[in-house]
Order: C-alpha cells, then structure tokens, then sequence
C-alpha cells in the first residue's frame, strides 16, 4: 500500500541553495557521540563467543591481538577473569525469562532510589510479614 | 585459556579499572552555588505542610498526601486518613529515622538517610562522561504560595532527570521530581500547603505506643533469609552502607530477598535468590550510572548494585557475612 | 568555508574511493573486523543514537549492527563500501525497532509546502553553527526537531549531511532510488530550517 504522495523531483540547485547549505552546515557541525570502553568491551566479549561458536576446534587465535586497543585487552582480560573464577563467578544458563529478571531487579533498585528521594515510606512499603522477634511488651518511646 | 594472555590481561583490567573509578568522580553532576547555599539554610529550617507524593512500586503508580513537620534535622511525617499509610508515623533524628505501624503495633527503626546523598543528586547521574549532565536555573513559579526557583538537572541529551523547586528565602525544597529514562516522572512530591516558622508542639518528634515491638532491618533479614532457606548475609557497618530495609520480592515467580543499603554518597542494593541469573543479561539490563556484579556461592545467586565501579561492588561482595 | 564571511558552503565531497577505503578489510579477518569497529563504532552510533529514542536502545541496537556485520563478514565481497553496509544494517535495525515499539512509520508529505520562502543566497553573519550548538535552548529546539522528524526524512539527512554519504551510497543504504533521497534530503533540510528559524533570527 503506497502511504505517501507522489515525491516531488528536487533539482541539485534547490539542494545547493544557501537555506539548504546552512542546514547541512549545522548537522555537520553537531557533537559528536563516544561510546564507552565498558560497551566495547561488552561488544568484543559477545564477538568472542560468536567466535568460538563458529570455529570451535581453531584455537582462539588473537582475535584481540591486534595493534594497542586497549578496549580489547579490557574485554580479553575480563573474558579470562571470567571463566578462570568459576567458583564465584556465574556462567550461567537459567532461562527463566532471565533477561526479564534482570530488568526487574534493575527497576526495584531504580524504584527504591526514587522512592526515597522523594517520599517518607520506602519502597519496601512492609512487602514481608514483620520478624516476631525481641522486645514483646516493652513500652517504646520513640 | 591461555593463564599467560590472563596475566597481561589483568593488568589491563587494573588500568581500565582504574580509570573508569577516576570517572566515577567526574560522573557526578556539580550543583549550582545558588543550590548548594539553599541546601545548607535548609539544614536548619522549620515548617510544617502538607505534600502529595508520587511513587512508582513494583511498576505500579501510588499517590498519597503526607503531613509533614520539620525543625533541623528533626522529621516528622504523619500520613492522612484514608491513604495506605493511614496511622502510620514516621520520626528522624539525627540518631536514626523510626516508623510506626500501628495495625502491629511495630516500630520499625533505620538509621538516619544520610541528606548528602539525597542531595548530591549522585543516584540520578547518568552518562559515564565527565560534565555529562548539567544543571538549569529558571522560574519555578508559585508553589504553595512561595514564589519558586527551578533547578533542573538534564543529561547530554537535555533529557531531564530531576528537578527541585527552591523557595530562595528558606532553602526549602518546595517541590521535588524525579524521571525516569524515558521522561516519565518517577517520582516527585509538592507541598499544597506550607508554613515556614511555625509554632511546633515539644514532643512532636517523640512518640510514646505502649507494648510496641521494635525491629530492625537485621532482624527482618535474618526472618526471611530463613523463610526462603538462604544465608543471612549481609554487609558489615565498616563496609561504610548501612542496612535500610529487607524485604522479599516476588520477582518473575521467584522469591528474591532484597537488602537496600545507604552510605553518605551512594546507595547499593543486594538481591538474593536460588534463581540463576544470566550475567550477561545483567549487564544488558544495565545503563549509564548503574552497575551490577554477580556471584554464586553454593548455589545462591547474589547480586550487587548500584552507582559504584565493579571493582568495588566485587570488594564489598566479598564482605558479605552472616 | 567560502571567502564571503558567515556563508557556509559544503566543500566539494570527496569519497573515499571503494579500494582507499576497503583497503584495510580482509573479509574473514578478526583483526581487521576490529580494527572496522574502532573507525566507525562512534559513527554508527551517533546515527543510531539520533534514530531511536533513548540512549539505552541506540547501544543495544549498535552492538548489533557489529554483531550482524560479523556474522557476514567472511561473505564480504567489497561491492559495497563498508560505510554503506554497516549503515545498511543499523538503519533496517533501526525501522525494526520502531516497528516493535508500534511507533510504527510516520506519514509524511513528500510534496513540498507552499508556505516555504525561496531563500536569497546573501550572506548571513548570524549564521555560526558553532556557536548556535553552543545554546542548550537551540540545541534542545534542533534535537526535538530532529526527532519528530519521520525515519524516512531523518535517516537521509543524518547520512548526507552527517556522514557525508553520496547520494548514491544512500540509495544502496536504504534501497531507495537516488531521486527520493533527494526529494527527502531537501523536505528534512527545510523542515528543520523552519524549526530553527525564529532561534536563529532572534
């Protein structure tokens, strides 16, 4: 289904005009945006792990040895905490939904900064039945 | 893999470590002179009012009025007739901040939320550049009948990500909003009412319940880390965070005990859970400011975060005992 | 910069031959993938960040440009510039997004307003683009601009005036013929020109 109109054929000069220079001139001129070294990093692990998959039985020869990114000795180096500290370190596995998981423990923690911020009761808000423990009968001045 | 390629690795790693907690610093956004100075009157105002707060929990969005009594670092918030809160009441001090519950007959008691963090505005810094976010000045106009000065903090993008509405005279936040990253309001309060200088009962920041029983977070974690079979581990005072509240949230099915923590600068929140977690959707869960690091120990998933490097976050992991 | 002082004209583009610019890529090679990522990760990035709402997806959704472009990589076959099959792909990743957050694809008039004024090519001392990206207030008028912009119209002008892509290399991008990345290279330029102008003239 066409959604739009007929284009209308713009002529190089229209393009060239001065209205239309001082645009490109001001898009041109916008900042420019960085990426971190921690998404870099992020980026070469899960390259790593395309990698191996594709070519298991190569040896992972030096796919960041190359020239002095340090990015990628970053990246390297955490691939190889990783999996040499696997008593404490998780590789793991759980699909259980964990992406949707991981977002909800971000958004508790959001929650409660915001929560704090701004209001008198917590964002526990007495979630869990209160301990039973210490102090039964005593008067409490507060 | 190749120890070898590790070991110079590692040494990377330290490096770049090093480097993105230099950044930490630069992370955190400079308030205006003019903000600093209302802060500081405010440390020793007095007023009573009424404000609306708005809250997001667990996704969902409340609102209730809370009468509010202050005179220094002394607070007292009471909570109106019909709200969820209803009886409730809350004291601080500098000693410590004590919330009553009467349906229990509980007085649950914190420490004292540190007013420097709150301030800082630390928790709400995105962008990991330094001079990432910046603060605008303008009219806020009449706010419970005080006439207002707007201070709104934006990121790279002029995205807004928190705004206070300062009453000059006083210092006295008038009004305060939090976004969220999609420019939602996360949450805010506004006084609808307001009277600086008021005549304030003696006794308004003691309460006196006969047979109240009193808790502390400690107590609560020990309680449900039982319930749910997993260790009550939790972060010493010299870690520098001091345990605020426990609570166990039902998270995608799955119980998760949650600890929130607070410091002078930062907050950190620890989940625990027999869950497995993915830690790469961790990561990918994660953005701007906020970090998480992960760990199993004997089949427990427990992670941390907050507004600190990993490095730091893997330190006071390893504090955690019980 | 053309010798009458505060008229801008964009110099002469001058491309990057297929073989200067392909010359470093060595399909197949990891080294030489990485070293693809380090001359245009901040590039396609800045694209992508100006194409999706948030920070958050624009990452996301770079990452994956990278991922996809190494999938393919040992099929390389140089017929394309590398700009334009990393743009290729960040672009469709972009509409795909748009499509999953049923933003859904905005209906734009092609034809060009009436109400435009022909613009006289005099020279304009206000016009300092420096110096204008300087105020947060044009700058917040231009990004919202930019972003209420439809894809169709913004991707153009983003790749043209931004990246500096060719006509052509645009219409291989985002498979459309070389007239309608005209037409939209001048509607998205007029469209912002309007957006700014009271700013600018004030």
């Amino acid at each position: 289904m066409n959604l739009f109109k007929k284009e209308e054929l713009i002529d190089e000069s229209k393009l060239n005009s001065a209205s239309q220079m001082r645009v490109a001139s001001l898009i041109k001129s916008m900042p420019e945006e960085d990426l971190s070294l921690s998404w870099r990093s992020e980026l070469n692990v899960k390259l790593m792990e395309i990698q191996n998959a594709k070519s298991k039985r190569k040896s992972t020869k030096r796919f960041f040895a190359f020239g002095s990114s340090l990015s990628a000795a970053v990246a390297v180096a955490g691939y190889a905490l990783f999996m040499s500290n696997a008593n404490s370190i998780v590789a793991p596995v759980g699909k259980i939904d964990s992406s949707g998981f991981a977002f909800e423990l971000v958004r508790t923690h959001q929650e409660s900064l915001v929560a704090l911020s701004v209001s008198g009761t917590s964002s526990a808000a007495r979630e869990s039945a209160p301990a039973d423990e210490l102090m039964d009968g005593q008067d409490e001045l507060l | 893999m190749n120890k070898a390629f590790a070991g110079i690795g590692l040494m990377l790693v330290m490096t770049a470590l090093s480097s993105a907690q230099d950044s930490g610093k630069g992370r955190r956004p400079e308030l205006p002179t003019e903000l600093k100075e209302s802060f500081e009157r405010a440390k020793t105002i007095r007023f009573s009012g009424t404000r609306t707060v708005t809250v997001v929990r667990a996704g969902k969005v409340e609102t209730h009025n809370e009468y509010v009594t202050k005179d220094g670092s002394n607070l007292r918030i009471e909570f109106a007739t019909g709200s969820p809160y209803s009886g409730q009441i809350i004291i601080e001090t500098d000693k410590n901040r004590r919330h009553y519950f009467p349906d229990k007959n509980e007085i649950r008691e914190y420490p004292s939320f540190s007013k420097k963090q709150f301030e800082g505005f630390r928790s709400f810094s995105r962008g990991s550049k330094p001079g990432s976010m910046h603060f605008d000045t303008s009219t806020g106009g009449v706010i419970a009948g005080l006439r207002c000065t707007k201070y709104q903090l934006s990121d790279a993008s002029n995205n807004p990500v928190a705004q206070v509405y300062i009453e000059p005279r006083s210092g006295m936040t008038v009004k305060r909003v939090i976004f969220d990253q999609t420019g939602n309001i996360a949450g805010s309060y506004e006084f609808v009412s307001l009277t600086l200088d008021p005549r304030i009962q003696p006794g308004a920041f003691k309460i006196f319940r006969k047979g109240a029983t009193v808790i502390r977070p400690s107590d609560d974690l020990r309680k449900e880390a039982k319930e749910l079979g997993i260790p009550a581990l939790a972060l010493p005072k010299a870690s520098g965070y001091l345990l605020e509240s426990v609570y166990v949230r039902d998270v995608k099915g799955s119980k998760v005990l949650v600890q929130s923590y607070g410091s002078d600068e930062s907050r950190i929140t620890v989940f625990m859970t027999k869950s497995i977690l993915n830690a790469s959707d961790l990561r990918r869960s994660n953005r701007g400011e906020l970090v998480s690091y992960l760990r199993t120990l004997n089949g427990i998933t427990i992670v941390l975060m907050g507004d600190q490097p990993e490095e730091r976050l893997r330190t006071l992991s390893n504090q955690l005992s019980d | 910069m053309n010798a009458n002082v505060g008229t801008w004209k964009i110099g002469t583009r001058t491309m990057q031959t297929r073989s200067e610019e392909n010359e470093f890529i060595k399909p197949g090679s990891a080294e030489s993938f990485s070293k693809m990522i380090d001359t245009y990760q901040n590039r396609v990035f800045g694209f992508v960040r100006r194409m999706v709402p948030t920070g958050e997806d624009a990452e996301d959704i770079t990452q994956e440009v990278f991922i996809r472009a190494f999938q393919s990589f040992d099929r390389y076959d140089a017929r394309a510039s590398v700009r334009t099959w990393l743009f290729r792909i960040a672009y469709n990743l972009c509409v795909d997004r748009a499509r999953k957050s049923n933003r859904g694809l905005q209906q734009v008039s092609l034809q060009i307003s009436p109400d435009i004024e022909e613009e006289i090519d005099v020279p304009d001392t206000r016009w300092q683009p420096d110096a204008l990206l300087e105020d947060a207030e044009f700058r917040g008028r231009l990004d919202k601009a930019i972003g209420l912009m439809s894809e169709k119209l913004r991707s153009v002008l983003l790749l043209h005036d931004k990246e500096d892509m060719s006509y052509e290399e645009i219409a291989i991008s985002l498979s459309i013929p070389i007239g309608t990345v005209k037409s939209r290279l001048f509607l998205a330029r007029t469209q912002l020109q309007n957006a700014v102008k009271d700013l600018v003239e004030n």
